[in-house]
């Protein structure tokens, strides 16, 4: 096991480091082009390729499908496949936990709760379908009150988390606190009207083809802005690896880092959440999947590997959603889940590198 | 001999908590080329001094000058060019290679990105180097022991490139060869890279041997200070340890735990290295060593260490080895106390 050479200390070969990258590169493009390919309507290869290509398609109906359903869908799977990986990852990260992530901290609750304040408070001229129909404005609405929700249960567990130091403490004070968000949701849902309810309980199942073309716009940007974010924080986050004590003896300033941590991450999976419903699982296996596989802890190979992982992933639980050669369309929350579940097990069962990471 | 240089002074520090004091009116300096040693026991506040030393705490009282300027003054990105610490808690930074570990140390000097320049590389592989931590480069840092762990600590602190070190009882975790190891490297890094160094320990014995200065922390909650013979000499550290039943040994420069009234006394006579080990098991069960006017027992120790025997009181049967003799001792007490029940 033990390499004792000098070489070791030519540390991570570039080929060592982009070999990952194109590898999961082209499975995520082909992923892509199958998604695109895939779906409820039946539509020849040969038609899809010719409307990218330009050549006028014999069926303006495939061609539609094609363009303002399947792209968006499929774009929109990448993004939040990505977005959800990274923010599960820093979560992680900053709490040196391995249950950590977007969701389990009570940040997807805190977004939940905001987008039923604005779905059942805001009353009936504006449920979920109005308010898309609004077009831009009605897109930031909503993620400014998915962001808002995801940011102030983010605080409030950052608060708390200056009290707590053990981290299995700060798990379960985190757990509480998205119990309590769901719980102020399940009251505001007990006193709406059945209609109101019916839209806030079809956004939880999830979907990812909601998104229009000119909120997908919207949408990209954000989780861009959070990706490009997210690997400038990639210093900071290694340095959080020894702990926050070792991190502040080298310099790092400890309060500044989780606030930006916790910025960038409430924006990526309040957004994410915010437009296709609750997400689950993606933000915590993928983190595991991608250190498991690479075997390392560096944020700089983590955070573009991770990326590609949960867009790859994300993209393979859309077209399974789709149930390929049926008319049914599956949750999407449940699908990840359902994915998502056995990968955890697989690891923690298979990949003893697991435990070493936290 | 390099010139010595004060890098910190501390003058009437009171350390604590708002409830509580914890250390008081401290006189503390730090000199470039020297492994000092904060010695005391467990919950005497060692942790709290080193905190507050290295501006993590505010002080109660008084003032740390460090590098002539307050500490709690500087700004953390430029302590963390002057002081690099290595700490108590086991750090677990994920499957993270040993290289990548001290890698970390360059934290302060590296780009935002944290890419390696050739300099942080050299500076990287000369604090491995330095602390014989090269062959685990490739090594992921959770399939180390212990002891090489902290030897990898301490060279990202190394790596860190700063003059001071401060270590909060960085051979908690570790057996007897690998404190002895850390001690050695420690004092080795002081003197011939002109460290300042501060470390902080419960271990006595160790901090005797390796320490250029101590800093003991007396009973009354201050802490004297000086070369460590000098405090061994003028009493500072009986006063220091003491504690009911332990009294020091100022020949071995050890504590030893006094003896009880009901003891019994045992008169030894052999050869001495034997003598020494019987003795040890002796008073480990209740029997007090002493000499042959007060003994109530004598054991005769024969051979050497290959083929030692024990004999008790002139007795026809003789013991091969000190598990026998403690058996018959014990029988032969328990065979007195039937015969006469006091």
């Amino acid at each position: 096991m033990r390499l004792s050479s000098n070489e070791g200390m030519s540390h991570n070969g570039t080929r060592q480091r982009w070999q990952p990258i194109l590898v999961l590169s082209s499975v995520l493009t082909g992923l892509f082009i199958l998604d695109l390919l895939l779906g409820s309507v039946k539509i020849p290869i040969a038609e899809v390729f010719k409307t990218f290509l330009g050549n006028a398609n014999s069926n303006e109906a495939w061609s539609a499908i094609i363009l303002k359903i399947r792209l968006p869908r499929a774009i929109t799977a990448i993004l939040a496949g990505a977005a959800l990986s990274i923010g599960g990852l820093q979560m992680q990260t900053l709490f040196r936990n391995p249950l950590a992530g977007p969701s389990i901290l009570g940040i997807t609750a805190g977004s939940s709760l905001g987008v039923a304040a604005v779905m059942l408070v805001a009353g009936s001229a504006t449920t979920a379908y109005t308010i898309r129909q609004l077009g831009l404005g009605g897109s930031w609405l909503i993620i400014i009150a998915a962001t808002v929700g995801a940011a102030l249960v983010l605080l409030l567990i950052l608060g708390l988390s200056f009290k707590i130091r053990d981290n299995v403490v700060m798990l379960i004070v985190g757990i509480m606190v998205a119990n309590i968000t769901i719980a102020v949701v399940s009251i505001w849902q007990y006193f709406s009207d059945p209609e109101q309810m019916q839209e806030y309980i079809l956004w939880t199942f999830g979907s990812l083809g909601g998104v229009t073309n000119e909120q997908l716009k919207v949408l990209a940007l954000i989780v861009g802005i959070g990706i490009i974010s997210t690997f400038f924080l990639s210093k900071t986050l290694n340095a959080l690896l020894l702990g926050e004590n070792y991190a502040q003896s080298m310099g790092l300033n400890i309060r500044r880092s989780r606030c930006q941590i916790i910025i960038v991450t409430s924006l990526l999976a309040g957004s994410i959440t915010g437009f296709c419903g609750p997400i689950g699982f993606v933000g915590i296996a993928v983190p595991h999947l991608t250190r498991s596989f690479l075997n390392t802890a560096d944020h700089k190979i983590l955070i573009p590997n991770c990326v590609l992982i949960g867009a790859s992933l994300m993209l393979l639980c859309d077209i399974i959603s789709q149930v390929p050669g049926s008319q049914t369309i599956l949750p999407i929350n449940a699908i990840t889940a359902m994915i998502g579940s056995p990968i955890v097990i697989w690891i923690i069962v298979k990949r003893r590198n697991l435990k070493a990471s936290f | 001999m390099i010139s010595e240089e004060t890098i910190l002074t501390a003058e009437n520090l009171t350390v604590g908590y708002k409830s509580k004091r914890v250390l008081s009116n401290l006189n503390l300096t730090l000199k470039t080329g020297e492994l000092t040693c904060l010695l005391g026991p467990n919950g005497a506040g060692k942790s709290t001094l080193i905190r507050t030393l290295s501006g993590i705490q505010p002080a109660l009282e008084g003032q740390t000058l460090f590098f002539e300027k307050e500490v709690n003054l500087i700004s953390k990105k430029d302590l963390a060019t002057k002081l690099s610490m290595v700490l108590t808690e086991k750090a677990n930074p994920g499957n993270l290679t040993a290289f990548a570990v001290v890698a970390l140390g360059r934290f302060p000097y590296t780009s935002w990105l944290g890419n390696l320049s050739k300099q942080d590389t050299e500076k990287i592989k000369w604090a491995m180097q330095a602390t014989g931590t090269v062959e685990f480069a490739n090594i992921h840092i959770a399939e180390l022991s212990d002891g090489e762990r902290q030897k990898v600590m301490i060279a990202r602190a190394l790596a860190q490139d700063t003059p001071v070190i401060y270590l909060d009882e960085p051979t908690a975790h570790l057996d007897l060869p690998n404190r002895i190891e850390i001690f050695h490297l420690l004092k080795k890094l002081a003197s011939e890279e002109d460290k300042a160094i501060l470390l902080s320990t419960h271990e006595m014995n160790m901090a005797l041997t390796s320490a250029d200065n101590l800093w003991l922390i007396n009973q009354d909650k201050t802490i004297s200070t000086g070369v460590p013979e000098d405090l061994v000499i003028n009493g500072a550290f009986e006063k220091a340890f003491s504690k009911d039943q332990m009294y020091f040994d100022y020949d071995i420069g050890e504590f030893k735990r006094s003896l009880k009234q009901s003891e019994i006394s045992v008169c030894l006579i052999g050869p001495s290295i034997l003598k020494k080990w019987t003795e040890r098991a002796l008073q480990r069960n209740n029997y007090a060593v002493v000499d042959e006017l007060h003994a109530d027992i004598t054991i005769k120790i024969d051979g050497d260490l290959k083929v030692p025997t024990w004999t008790i009181d002139k007795e026809a049967t003789s013991y091969k080895s000190i598990s026998h003799l403690l058996f018959a001792l014990e029988e032969k007490m328990s065979r007195q106390e039937n015969l006469n029940p006091s």
